[in-house]
């Protein structure tokens, strides 16, 4: 059983019975026990939410991912009926069972799978990690592995599916966890908020700002927008991936310089090899992609094994219409290290890069659906 | 930047009087009773790995000590939400870091009720900087009289203070007659003892070196990863598209070129191998200092580098926007273009944009 907060961390894995994806293009539906603890607003410290309440918001955080056409990419609702495609939630006070659970998915791969999976969440904690433990678990419930233990993006936040922490907070590494196995398109993609619907978030930048511009290549609302001070200014995301030996991935994008004369656009992809310390329990050993944690080389479970080094880069030529710009695959290279609790594994980092000019001087390009894919 | 938090959060998760225990006068040992116990084992990192969690110039904590109850104000809740924004006055940095005499941070509330508690019985209270002020300060603890610590928050006394009570007991053991006090100041300044506390956590690397500390020739200039150099060296920088032709035979050789500036770092290097047309790497060359170009054992092994290829002389790169550079040599294999490199011989030099 998967454990988070004040739990110690129960071994199970998502994969062990659950379909990976199995919601993909459907709405998440759930359906709440008719436990009338659900209703009650009594709870002390709780500010009179029910525990339906705390649950549902916490279940709405997987619809705030955006696919590049700004639709959710996970749909999540309540539902009154049971059937194949929902996720039956229950409270339970695990009487004579682990006092410190306080969530746990669990998943059946009997005849209807997906009818049989429940979340369980310990009565009486308090709302937050009520809320935490409702998030995480339902993250589960649409097949996300854990993340790793803090978010990528803003370094000491945890993440709402780290597997020990608290967190509460939707970050990169959910962002990406959710992408990966659920964005549209034929193509997994390892890349948060590729289609700029969530904003600039998750992206780093240098040189020049990058601005946030509506419309998009796909019906969606926003696309980024940059004027570079020189070469080298570059839109980046970065990506742990773990465990992914023999995967293929490459760089790709949409783009557009109007009115541009010479140059053009690069799209890189940056690796470093890391070995992932994990939990050598049968929790972790099917982790996939535990997004990554920005901060692995200076934290306990990562350690940085080179410096980066280019694996993809090519050009693409000025065009006054969006482009599609996609470079050649990369294979992730087998770095195992099976005789330990070590993870193969590598930090992959996507660089961008514009010399679009007019008479010797950058001018705006416009970039959407700037991703990893997978494939 | 923004990050998108829970919508509904603010109707949730305010809580902070819970069930891992609080509750403005429960003693330090009593502190989060009403969380379970546990082996902790997942939590326990947390400890060695939060008081890393200071400014991360240093990669020493940066810590302020509150010693009066009217030193801790509240500010307001933000959003909201579960944390409090509390401001401290004359505060007092443990750490050397500098104080300001008026600086605000963001607890969480329950965090915030009882360092007001604690500093109300005498303690004095700790708080690790987070790493943006906009961050919530994770680690934040009372010091008191007696030397003890107790970390403050909901479930600190499992994730934090049981923990830290144990890497305390073992020092203790191993003959270190400091109070935990003295060790938890101690933390703030020696790396050793926070690698220690790691150990006792069982976890078994040891924590990196803060850039400052590292040799020029151990560092890689990456601003956007976990180890940025400081602003004062990135001024000196300017980000480039480095170009590099070289013949067809060199793709086999088992060899990347990185550049490197002297007294700064290394960029990321570029396989020979790879395949590309123009194959081309973002590196960061100095407005003062020559920008070296070497050879090292594929992929990226800086702490092997083989032989300087070439020195670019910075003149020859002002006004320049992308770098191109041509090489200037035959070479056989990789050990050729080492023994040539060493014999004198410049490998690279800067031409003019491909046509």
């Amino acid at each position: 059983m998967t454990a988070l907060s004040c739990q110690p961390a129960h071994a199970y894995s998502i994969k062990d019975g659950c379909e990976e994806g199995a919601y993909r293009g459907n709405n998440v539906q759930y359906v709440f026990s008719s436990d009338s603890r659900w209703n009650s607003s009594s709870n002390s410290g709780w500010n009179g939410a029910t525990p339906k309440q705390v649950a549902a918001s916490g279940f709405g955080v997987w619809a705030l991912a955006r696919n590049r056409d700004a639709t959710p990419i996970v749909k999540m609702s309540a539902t009154a009926q049971t059937g194949s495609r929902a996720v039956s939630v229950r409270l339970v006070g695990y009487p004579g069972g682990d006092p410190f659970l306080l969530g746990a998915f669990s998943c059946d791969s009997g005849v209807n799978v997906l009818e049989l999976n429940e979340i369980m969440i310990e009565s009486y904690p308090s709302s937050t990690e009520f809320y935490e433990t409702a998030t995480h678990e339902m993250g589960h419930g649409i097949s996300l592995h854990h993340t790793g233990s803090t978010d990528s993006h803003v370094p000491y936040d945890t993440p709402l599916m780290s597997p020990t922490g608290s967190g509460i907070f939707y970050g990169l590494d959910d962002a990406a966890v959710v992408s990966h196995h659920y964005a549209i398109g034929a193509n997994d993609t390892f890349t948060a908020n590729y289609g700029f619907e969530n904003g600039l978030d998750w992206y780093t930048w240098s040189g020049a700002p990058v601005t946030l511009t509506t419309g998009s290549t796909s019906g969606g609302v926003y696309h980024a927008t940059v004027v570079p001070n020189s070469s080298g200014d570059n839109l980046n995301q970065s990506v742990a991936v773990m465990n992914a030996t023999g995967r293929w991935v490459r760089p790709s994008m949409q783009y557009v310089t109007p009115g541009a004369t010479s140059g053009g656009v690069r799209l890189q992809l940056y690796q470093r090899d890391v070995k992932y310390e994990y939990d050598n329990s049968a929790e972790n050993q099917n982790l996939k992609f535990p997004l990554r944690d920005r901060n692995m080389d200076v934290r306990t479970s990562g350690v940085v094994e080179s410096a980066y080094y280019v694996v993809r880069s090519e050009s693409f030529p000025i065009s006054n219409s969006w482009r599609t710009a996609l470079t050649s695959q990369h294979q992730i290279p087998p770095i195992l290290d099976s005789s330990s609790r070590v993870a193969g594994g590598v930090d992959l980092r996507l660089r961008v890069f514009s010399t679009a000019s007019v008479a010797g001087e950058y001018i705006h390009v416009h970039y959407d659906d700037v991703r990893i894919q997978e494939g | 930047m923004r990050r998108l938090e829970p919508q509904l959060v603010a109707i949730v998760v305010m809580v902070v009087a819970a069930a891992c225990g609080r509750g403005a006068d429960s003693a330090a040992a009593e502190v989060g009773t009403a969380c379970p116990a546990t082996s902790g084992h997942g939590r326990a990192i947390a400890l060695s790995m939060l008081l890393q969690s200071g400014d991360g110039s240093a990669g020493t904590p940066s810590w302020l000590r509150v010693r009066k109850q009217s030193q801790l104000t509240r500010e307001g809740s933000p959003e909201g939400s579960s944390r409090q924004k509390v401001r401290l006055t004359a505060a007092e940095s443990v750490a050397g870091a500098p104080a300001a005499q008026e600086e605000s941070v963001v607890l969480f509330a329950g965090a915030a009720d009882e360092a007001a508690s604690e500093l109300g019985r005498g303690s004095s209270v700790v708080i690790v900087r987070p790493v943006s002020a906009a961050s919530v300060a994770r680690v934040v603890a009372s010091v008191r009289s007696d030397g003890s610590v107790a970390f403050l928050g909901e479930c600190a006394f499992r994730h934090l203070t049981t923990p830290y009570d144990k890497f305390v007991a073992k020092r203790h053991a191993d003959g270190d007659s400091r109070t935990a006090a003295e060790l938890f100041y101690g933390l703030a300044k020696e790396r050793a003892l926070v690698d220690d506390l790691r150990a006792s956590e069982g976890v078994p690397r040891a924590t990196p070196v803060p850039w400052e500390a590292r040799r020029a020739q151990e560092r890689v200039i990456d601003p956007d990863g976990a180890n940025p150099p400081p602003a004062a060296t990135m001024a000196d920088l300017r980000s480039h598209l480095v170009h590099f032709a070289y013949p067809e035979a060199w793709r086999s050789f088992d060899g990347s070129i990185v550049t490197y500036v002297p007294d700064v770092g290394w960029n990321a290097a570029l396989p020979l191998s790879l395949d590309s047309d123009d194959p081309a790497v973002q590196a960061y060359a100095s407005l003062t200092k020559p920008l070296e170009v070497w050879v090292v054992p594929a992929p990226a092994d800086i702490s092997q580098p083989l032989a300087r290829l070439a020195v670019i002389d910075p003149a020859s790169l002002a006004g320049a926007d992308e770098v191109y550079l041509y090489a200037q040599v035959e070479a056989t294999s990789r050990d050729d273009l080492v023994r040539q490199a060493k014999a004198g011989a410049v490998a690279f030099k800067p031409g003019p944009p491909r046509g």
